[in-house]
């Protein structure tokens, strides 16, 4: 099949080209990648830890609790804001060339996933500076990205198209995002949730997952099979929704740009 | 077998409905109305009704006044867009030279877009880092290619972009109006490459406003009025009517 070689080809070539725009012209360059995290965990950690004196997980530092929770949401909420703007962003390439659209929002997601490697690189930097052991536990992280990835793809194909649509879905996008993150134990552990608020958390796949990877990163500790799988489940079918939506809607595309 | 059949095709385009754009218009609109029903009453219509063949390897121009429905019929013949009723078929692989250089990214090197551009139109990056040096050479880029395309002229891209899209080896070429860009030499091998295609059995559709381009290329003619075919058969004759037309139109 030369149309599948050709449109991975052109996947990949638009994921890369996407990470080199948004280095290349910058003086800082790939350092932003490092730096942004890094501030916003500064920030959030004094705001957090020293003024409202929020715990992390116990014995762990708040700052490198804090930095790991927000490179694995970055990931999620930098893919989103990507990706939504991914199709109304190419409007003339949409509107010129026959190409496979969904290749768009995928490229943003991958070229998200490529800056979060990066600020991975620095989290594993501060994990040793703070003498913590990673173990064979933080294997899990792997399947758990995956399942973020799948739940981010799925949403990211649904925020992009219908975007195209109604501009409004960016500027909710980010509202929501704002929410979504201060209802996912990003800032603080599920059980610092008081008892009867607990179903916000619980149902909060994202939030869940996240929490699962930080965890399993930086405290050894084992996910829970039962809340992996039911994560793993819904992802798949945000996933597969996200795309039948992609799908059904893409031939207007072309008409409204 | 004819590689083209346009089946009875209409097309209505979505933003003719009032499809809001925004939530606030989506509020005050009560009723958005359903595309079809409105394009009737208002006669809305981009195309209505259209029906042709082409044979394998002919070469049919498009000729017909600003608004007629050629870019919609080229967009539908591309897959860009579907026909709202109707159907159309095209067996092979097509090639469209509407826009050239449409998706070049300004920040980036001509090589680098060239890459891209061929992968947009469906080749792989094999197949298209085979072709580089004949694109290039083609485009008479050869010392600017790893420069920045946004310091190009716009006859550069122009040049860049027809060369990667004939480079497709397509079974059909669609060519939009492209050949008012760059200059006299240019325009000129442009339209060898286009003839030369053709002889080898490309089938080639063509659009253009010159009565005397369409006649030079092109054995037969569609003459596309209001989003209706008015008249489809020889070049020669087709345009002999569509001028007479236009004259007497301007005289009255």
């Amino acid at each position: 099949m030369p149309g599948v070689r050709a449109a991975l080809d052109l996947l990949i070539s638009l994921t890369m080209r996407d990470v080199r725009v948004r280095y290349q012209l910058s003086i800082l360059g790939l350092y932003w990648g490092i730096l942004n995290p890094l501030l916003m965990a500064l920030i959030y950690g004094f705001v957090f830890s020293d003024v409202f004196h929020s715990k992390g997980i116990s014995g762990v530092p708040y700052l490198l609790f804090i930095f790991s929770g927000m490179t694995f949401w970055g990931l999620f909420s930098n893919s989103l804001t990507s990706s939504v703007n991914s199709l109304t962003g190419n409007a003339s390439m949409l509107s010129k060339v026959p190409f496979p659209r969904i290749i768009l929002p995928t490229s943003s997601v991958l070229a998200r996933f490529i800056d979060f490697v990066f600020s991975l690189c620095v989290l594993l930097v501060m994990i040793v500076v703070y003498h913590r052991h990673i173990t064979i536990v933080a294997l899990w992280d792997v399947l758990l990205v995956v399942t973020q990835l799948l739940f981010t793809l799925g949403l990211g194909y649904v925020v992009s198209s219908l975007n195209v649509f109604f501009r409004d879905v960016s500027q909710i996008l980010n509202l929501v995002l704002m929410i979504w993150l201060y209802l996912s134990p990003v800032f603080y552990v599920p059980s610092q949730v008081p008892v009867s608020l607990r179903w916000v958390t619980r149902y909060n796949v994202i939030g869940n997952i996240v929490h699962m990877e930080v965890a399993a990163l930086i405290n050894n500790t084992l996910p829970s099979i039962e809340d992996v799988l039911f994560c793993l489940a819904v992802s798949v079918v945000v996933f597969v929704v996200g795309w039948l939506v992609f799908i059904s809607v893409q031939d207007k595309f072309a008409e409204v740009m | 077998m004819p590689t083209i059949v346009a089946d009875n095709v209409w097309k209505v385009y979505s933003m003719t409905s009032f499809r809001p754009k925004s939530l606030s218009q989506m509020l005050t609109f009560r009723r958005w109305g359903d595309a079809k029903q409105i394009a009737d009453a208002r006669g809305l219509w981009a195309l209505k009704g259209v029906s042709f063949q082409v044979a394998r390897g002919e070469s049919v121009g498009i000729i017909g006044t600003n608004g007629s429905g050629k870019s919609t019929l080229l967009k539908l013949l591309t897959g860009i867009m579907k026909p709202t009723r109707g159907s159309i078929r095209v067996n092979g692989r097509v090639s469209a030279l509407i826009e050239l250089g449409a998706g070049f990214h300004p920040d980036f090197s001509g090589r680098d877009n060239v890459l891209i551009n061929g992968m947009m139109l469906g080749m792989s990056k094999k197949e298209i880092k085979r072709k580089l040096d004949d694109i290039v050479c083609f485009a008479e880029l050869e010392k600017f290619i790893d420069m920045p395309v946004k310091y190009y002229s716009s006859g550069m891209q122009a040049r860049l972009g027809f060369a990667v899209a004939t480079s497709v080896e397509p079974d059909i070429l669609i060519v939009d109006e492209v050949l008012a860009v760059g200059d006299v030499a240019f325009q000129e091998k442009c339209r060898r490459r286009i003839v030369e295609m053709n002889k080898k059995g490309v089938t080639l559709l063509f659009v253009s406003h010159s009565p005397g381009d369409v006649e030079a290329l092109c054995e037969k003619a569609i003459w596309l009025d209001k989003g209706s075919v008015v008249e489809y058969g020889d070049s020669r004759r087709v345009l002999t009517h569509y001028l007479e037309k236009q004259t007497t139109g301007i005289q009255a």
